[in-house]
């Protein structure tokens, strides 16, 4: 089958690899029919992620047809349209009947690499480094499900696969990150981050009660979908100081809630951003933590500051004194898909969000590593590339 | 290992082994601190040896290099056969919670037959009567295998066992399920002495760094991968770019 496999940084073929087996009594195969990149591919594509090995088969954003399945499968037929989550959870283990399921305990085969670098082990994950398994990941012709009977939401015919492809990852996502600041009705939030994850995160935060959100970023066209389609307001951090904006916009008291819908490779202005550049280049900081130093500096006393942005080690200059005296919240985490599938695939159907309003170009699989290029250097207005086998 | 090591072994890990009540740590920190102190003179070694490199030019003295390279030597090989009394066998102590019952984690861990599902290397087990079990395991590139009797066997709460003196190799074990608190799953409790016969040089190097540690806690995993899900989540045998590439290089060769 064809597979589009990481060799190196920015390094990307699609190959022509065996196909996937069952290996265990709970796995089953899935024909996938549509898969998409991710903004959280691009920190595998530019290497800022460690634990990649030469040959990984990436994807973590997928659907298809089942097309077999273990033994041990409840609950799932051959023929089944299915979208499967990105976290690989059990079902079983006490993260998972907490419906934490990002935080599956049995599901990531190289959990003692991740308690090395973390202290503790998250789920494993499709495409996305040893450290969460080393799974192969969905952009391919055909992929390995573990646990198929936990991490699947089967898809009605009404739902075309444009608009069911995302429940797998961004639009629980951004989701939970609206979720996270813990709306009541009547707040401000500021996403900073308009690729998709921000663009779920502004819908989602209008859909759980937020009054006014602000979305920032640089890109004329993230801006213009961000204002036209999700509805926010919007800033330019070229243009505008984006504190001072938001103190104006706020009468000083800053947005009740902030979604860093960016994470590791952030782009700042001025020396601060340089400066996260310049250690990043040298490998003495593993993520640039622009955005979430800003976002956390901006939010209002008492407020709510949310990550969903992917990061993987350490930050540094790190603002906590702030947190600390400020009585800010942080919530973050990988995202629980499992948790949020079925209620936001019933959002779908009623019509509330059609996630597929992101999606700017569509490519064959056999273009991922030309789609990955395009989509990093934000060639072309590119925002959300979806790749059909 | 020889019968009378085998004997004394057995009887002092019939004493030893479980958790002692008030979590005791005697045991492992003499050989912690040794080791430091062996990593400092592997560290001071190799820093007097580069130190000296760039001195032999001008003054023609090789005295620094001979004593960067001797401390470097007596280091490392005491890290390696000094650290404990060649005759102790390794000993892991490890606990860890699994959402399942108590009752039930010892109703599979009692079918001993279970236990290569897990434990790795493990080839077998076959029973001969109630307390009487033969294991086989692989060792490097042939097989070895001893008998076990099982020296404790409390229902519910503990199962332990010790392979027979004179075997070719010493394995006692005990493990312990204890309710944890306000009834979230079970404490499995492991503790398993373990020496192996006859290694190699290298062997005994690569087991000194691999660490028996590691190995029985990954077990420890694997055993409550296998209870909760019912199977052991892996990643081998999957697909990727490299078997194709791999092959591929070959047919060019």
């Amino acid at each position: 089958m064809l597979a589009n496999c990481w060799y190196g940084k920015r390094d990307l073929r699609v190959e022509d690899v065996p196909d996937p087996a069952l290996l265990n009594p709970r796995d089953a195969i899935v024909k996938v029919t549509l898969t998409a990149i991710c903004g959280s591919d691009l920190h595998l594509y530019n290497g800022v992620i460690p634990g990649m090995r030469s040959g990984d088969i990436l994807g973590h954003e997928f659907m298809g047809e089942v097309v077999e399945v273990g033994a041990e499968v409840q609950g799932l037929a051959v023929g089944d349209r299915i979208v499967v989550p990105f976290p690989i959870a059990c079902g079983a283990c006490f993260s998972c009947e907490e419906q934490h399921f990002s935080l599956c305990e049995n599901s990531n085969p190289n959990a003692w690499l991740a308690e090395k670098l973390w202290g503790h082990s998250p789920s494993g994950m499709f495409g996305y480094s040893h450290i969460v398994g080393g799974y192969a990941g969905g952009q391919a012709e055909y992929v390995r499900v573990p646990f198929a009977d936990v991490d699947h939401v089967k898809i009605p015919d009404g739902v075309a696969d444009e608009q069911a492809l995302f429940l797998g990852d961004i639009f629980p996502t951004g989701y939970m990150a609206a979720e996270n600041c813990d709306l009541r009705g009547g707040e401000t939030v500021a996403v900073w981050g308009c690729g998709p994850v921000g663009q779920f995160s502004i819908v989602s935060a209008y859909l759980l009660g937020a009054e006014r959100v602000i979305a920032i970023d640089r890109f004329a066209e993230r801006l213009a979908m961000a204002h036209d389609l999700a509805g926010a307001e919007t800033l330019d951090y070229t243009q505008v100081d984006v504190r001072e904006a938001l103190e104006e916009m706020t009468g000083g008291r800053g947005p009740d809630a902030c979604i860093d819908a960016v994470g590791a490779e952030a782009h700042g202005p001025g020396p601060l951003g340089a400066y996260d550049h310049v250690k990043h280049a040298l490998m003495l900081e593993t993520d640039r933590p622009y955005a979430l130093r800003q976002a956390i500096m901006a939010c209002r006393n008492g407020g709510t500051v949310s990550v969903p942005g992917v990061y993987g080690g350490f930050l540094d200059k790190f603002p906590f004194g702030s947190v600390m005296n400020r009585s800010l919240t942080l919530r973050t985490g990988q995202t629980h898909v499992q948790h949020y599938t079925r209620p936001l695939l019933e959002r779908i159907e009623r019509g509330e969000v059609d996630p597929s309003f992101v999606i700017t170009h569509v490519r064959p699989l056999r273009e991922a590593p030309e789609a990955y290029q395009m989509f990093n250097d934000k060639e072309d207005g590119c925002i959300k590339v979806v790749l059909a086998p | 290992v020889t019968a009378a090591e085998s004997t004394e072994w057995r009887n002092e890990a019939a004493q030893r082994l479980d958790f002692p009540p008030s979590g005791s740590r005697a045991l492992s920190s003499r050989s912690t601190r040794n080791r430091a102190l062996d990593w400092a003179g592997i560290a001071f070694g190799a820093a007097t040896l580069l130190a000296a490199r760039g001195t032999v030019a001008r003054n023609g003295t090789r005295w620094g290099q001979a004593l960067g390279a001797a401390t470097l030597a007596a280091s490392a090989a005491h890290l390696l056969y000094g650290t404990r009394p060649r005759s102790r066998a390794d000993h892991v102590r490890t606990t860890l919670r699994v959402n399942r019952e108590p009752q039930e984690l010892y109703r599979f861990w009692r079918e001993l037959k279970n236990l290569p599902r897990f434990i790795q290397g493990l080839e077998s087990v076959e029973t001969s009567s109630e307390v009487r079990s033969r294991w086989s395991a692989a060792a490097g590139t042939r097989s070895l295998a001893w008998d076990v009797e099982l020296i404790a066997d409390e229902p519910g709460r503990r199962i332990a066992w010790c392979s027979l003196p004179g075997s070719a190799v010493f394995h006692c074990g005990s493990v312990r399920f204890e309710p944890a608190r306000g009834g979230r799953g079970t404490l499995v409790r492991m503790d398993l002495q373990s020496a192996w016969p006859a290694a190699g040089l290298v062997d005994r190097a690569l087991r000194r760094f691999s660490g028996a540690e590691r190995r029985v806690k990954e077990d420890l995993r694997r055993f409550k991968r296998l209870v909760e899900t019912g199977e052991i989540p892996t990643t081998s045998g999957q697909s990727s770019g490299r078997a194709r590439k791999a092959a591929r290089q070959e047919a060019a060769c």
